[in-house]
């Protein structure tokens, strides 16, 4: 914990964060504000409206009573013929009931009877004074129903009031021909409108509204305080720590944890929260150990590793580069790739080429170092390419090869020259053999000259004719090897040539008590191959292959065996001729060498041109000679040619 | 009585010659055509002198000579080997050990070499006289007279 706890002073929040926390607040308890306020908004006019039709219905009850009360003063003022005491009586019902704003008295049928408040605009004159004889006793007003009403709310300049009219009805036994005439009972005689000022209620009302208005603030600041409070101790202070806490993590400081206790809901995202973090934290310590891998394996390679943006210049420089072509790498970042290369039409090459593939391995090219030196590279070139897929460049990964090539060159040279001191090895024992019969023969010519013994001229004679025969035979096959001939390619029965060759050289083997087996798989193809060529092939490995018996001193119990075999291989795309023998056998640096011009190891029979042409043949039928010998026990050369030819028609060599 | 010489040489042609020219100098001459035949003829009757040619099949005129110097009755016989490498093989041993001048691989060179080499290690003497091919009959016979006389 201790260090881990973030401290309250580091995060007193300033004034936005605290408007911000505000939204939050206001976002989680606007709902539950707004309820409340319209709660107390309906409640507040359910009250005015109570209110104002309490107020109604005393005002009507007043009305009524009022009503009676000036029709029975009406009556009497008018039996008595005394209007002017009518606006005295209005002024009375005024001065006794304040809540009287006018008091109009209309009277229907051309007889009208005007009376208003106040009393000075009051206009009733004898003249008009509808009746003097009948009047309507007021006691029977008792009677005046409901809808004989009419209630009016009302604006005028001096605000709201209510005009509440009641009808005066004839009354029976009224009707004389003095007064109301042609008036049935029951007519209206006239309408008594009296208007009630809405005033006291109106400022009911005002009063009322302004208590739900303070009622509807006092809650809603009670209740953003009840719920600021709630909020913070829920969830502010923890949605700070978890602020800081991401803010850490971004900083890469993974060692902050809430290890909230507190058990409620939000404490299960506090614990994700603690996952995600330690989570995080090992994700991305292992994300900058693989990192630091990578880039040390980039760094720390010897290889010249050379990363370039699609503008072409350079990117990143490794440690393997800037010690092979001696610049620094602040000297090439961001610097045009094509400053290192000797030749830049050399990368557009291969940049043309990678087009179509993600990679342009080992080509060979040339880069110039800091001191102007040109060396040799074998350069990979490979795209790289943005999580997306999107190109973001190329890297090329070089290697040095200016001493290997020199090297090279050295060894080829040194291997040409060990070749050619072979050949010449070779060819000095075949003279030294040549001239040793040719200079015994020539002894013998001139002993049997000097004793006139002819038929010992005659030998001698032919010995050096069988040398000088040898030296053209050998100068002849050197020829053969030296010289280019054209393939003579056909579909060649191979079982029919062997069986040629068996009969061939079935005689002249078992002449020297070597036994000679054919064994030929049943239909093989036909081939594609230079006929005499492989022939010749085929005689050569059987002449070497009798060699090897005859040089070999065989225990009791074995004879010397030769097979000729002929199979196809390699799921049939190929057939190889296979010459095995029980003969001597040869060591391992012997094999190595059997292939070279003029290495024999007979030092009186042969050229050693035999397996050198033999190689050169199989090859231009881009076949292969594979040789398996073991010293004292045998050799098998296997012959594999492809069944469809060679690809290219080349001459041969 | 003539002194016998026996001739071991798989070429017909150098035997026939050898044989004229050794007898035209009066030595007698018996002809071998492998080292197992001139075993069988050196059984048969010990010669005064050996020309044993170095390379031939079945086995090598080295197998045989090793064979006769281990052998107590024919250890004394002299030996000329006729090689066509003897005058390298001289050379090498006129050059001190540890020279690395470097020289065309020559095979039989080589084994000669190593054969010399290894007969040493096992305390035989080495031929008395190697000849290099081609062989002058002339030299031939000085070189025998010079041995058995």
């Amino acid at each position: 914990m201790d260090e881990h706890v973030i401290e309250e002073e580091s995060l007193r929040p300033g004034l936005r964060s605290a408007l911000r926390r505000m939204r939050l607040v206001w976002k989680v308890n606007g709902f539950f504000l707004l309820i409340l306020v319209s709660a107390l908004g309906i409640l507040g006019y359910i009250g005015n409206l109570d209110l104002e039709r309490a107020e109604i219905r005393s005002a009507r009850e007043t009305s009524i009573n009022s009503s009676e009360l000036i029709i029975s003063r009406l009556d009497e003022i008018m039996m008595g013929h005394a209007p002017d005491e009518l606006p005295d009586l209005v002024n009375r019902m005024a001065t006794e009931n304040p809540v009287y704003r006018y008091i109009r008295l209309l009277a229907h049928s051309g007889r009208v009877i005007v009376t208003q408040l106040p009393a000075d605009t009051l206009m009733v004159t004898e003249e008009e004074w509808p009746c003097n004889v009948c009047h309507v006793a007021p006691d029977q007003l008792a009677e005046v129903t409901a809808d004989m009403w009419s209630e009016v709310v009302e604006y005028d300049g001096e605000g709201r009031a209510l005009s509440v009219a009641t009808q005066i009805l004839v009354e029976d036994g009224c009707s004389t021909d003095i007064c109301h005439t042609g008036l049935a009972t029951g007519a209206v005689l006239a309408v008594l409108q009296a208007d009630f000022s809405l005033e006291r209620v109106d400022n009911l009302i005002t009063q009322q509204n302004r208590n739900t208005a303070l009622a509807i603030l006092i809650s809603l600041i009670v209740g953003m305080a009840v719920t600021w409070m709630m909020t913070e101790r829920l969830l502010g202070r923890r949605i700070r720590l978890m602020r800081e806490g991401a803010i850490r993590l971004a900083e890469k400081d993974f060692s902050f944890r809430f290890e909230d206790t507190t058990g409620d809901g939000l404490s299960e995202v506090v614990s994700v929260f603690d996952n995600m973090a330690s989570e995080l934290s090992s994700t991305i310590t292992e994300l900058m150990d693989t990192k630091e891998y990578l880039q040390g394996i980039v760094e720390n390679s010897a290889d010249i590793i050379i990363t370039v943006g699609p503008d072409g210049l350079i990117r990143s420089f490794n440690a393997g580069a800037e010690h092979a072509l001696r610049y620094s790498r602040d000297e090439v970042i961001g610097q045009n790739i094509e400053m290192i290369f000797a030749d830049p039409r050399d990368r557009a090459k291969a940049i043309e080429q990678m087009r179509n593939d993600e990679h342009v391995v080992n080509y060979m090219t040339r880069f110039v170092t800091k001191d102007g030196e040109t060396r040799r590279v074998m350069n990979t070139l490979s795209r790289l390419r943005a999580a997306d897929g999107t190109p973001i460049g190329t890297m090329g990964i070089s290697k040095d090869i200016t001493e290997e090539l020199q090297l090279q060159v050295q060894l080829l040279r040194s291997k040409r020259m060990a070749a050619l001191g072979q050949a010449l090895t070779g060819i000095q024992h075949s003279i030294k053999n040549i001239l040793n019969v040719m200079k015994g023969g020539s002894y013998m010519v001139k002993l049997g000259l000097a004793k006139e013994d002819m038929p010992l001229v005659t030998e001698g004679w032919d010995m050096v004719r069988k040398g000088i025969d040898e030296m053209t035979d050998m100068s002849m096959s050197m020829l053969d090897f030296a010289k280019t001939r054209k393939l003579n390619l056909k579909p060649v029965d191979l079982t029919e040539l062997a069986i040629k060759v068996h009969d061939l050289s079935r005689v002249r083997i078992g002449d020297l008590g070597i036994g000679l087996e054919l064994e030929i798989e049943p239909e093989l193809p036909r081939v594609i191959c230079d006929n005499e060529g492989i022939r010749s092939v085929v005689m050569d490995l059987l002449s070497n292959a009798m060699d090897a018996c005859a040089w070999k001193d065989y225990p009791d119990g074995e004879s010397p065996r030769l097979t000729l075999r002929v199979v196809q291989a390699e799921l049939d795309r190929r057939i190889e001729i296979q010459v095995i023998d029980n003969g001597e056998g040869m060591s391992e640096e012997v094999q190595s060498r059997i292939f070279m011009p003029f290495f024999s190891t007979k030092e009186k029979k042969g050229t050693g041109m035999g397996l050198a042409v033999v190689n050169r043949i199989v090859e231009a039928h881009e076949g292969e000679t594979i040789v398996e010998s073991v010293p004292g026990e045998g050799t098998t050369f296997r012959v594999s040619l492809p069944i469809q030819g060679p690809s290219i028609t080349e001459e041969h060599h | 009585m003539p002194k016998r010489v026996l001739v071991v040489d798989d070429d017909e042609s150098t035997r026939r010659f050898l044989t004229v020219a050794l007898e035209e100098n009066g030595y007698e001459a018996v002809t071998a055509e492998d080292g197992d035949d001139g075993l069988k003829k050196v059984q048969e009757s010990p010669p005064d002198l050996i020309l044993l040619d170095v390379m031939m099949p079945k086995k090598t005129g080295f197998t045989l000579f090793k064979q006769l110097r281990k052998t107590e009755e024919y250890c004394d016989i002299p030996v000329i080997m006729l090689t066509g490498v003897a005058g390298a093989l001289e050379e090498d041993e006129e050059r001190a050990d540890g020279d690395t001048m470097e020289s065309p691989f020559d095979s039989l060179r080589d084994t000669l070499a190593k054969a010399i080499t290894k007969m040493r290690e096992e305390g035989l003497v080495k031929p008395e006289v190697f000849i290099d091919k081609p062989i002058d009959p002339e030299d031939l016979i000085a070189a025998v007279k010079g041995l058995i006389g």
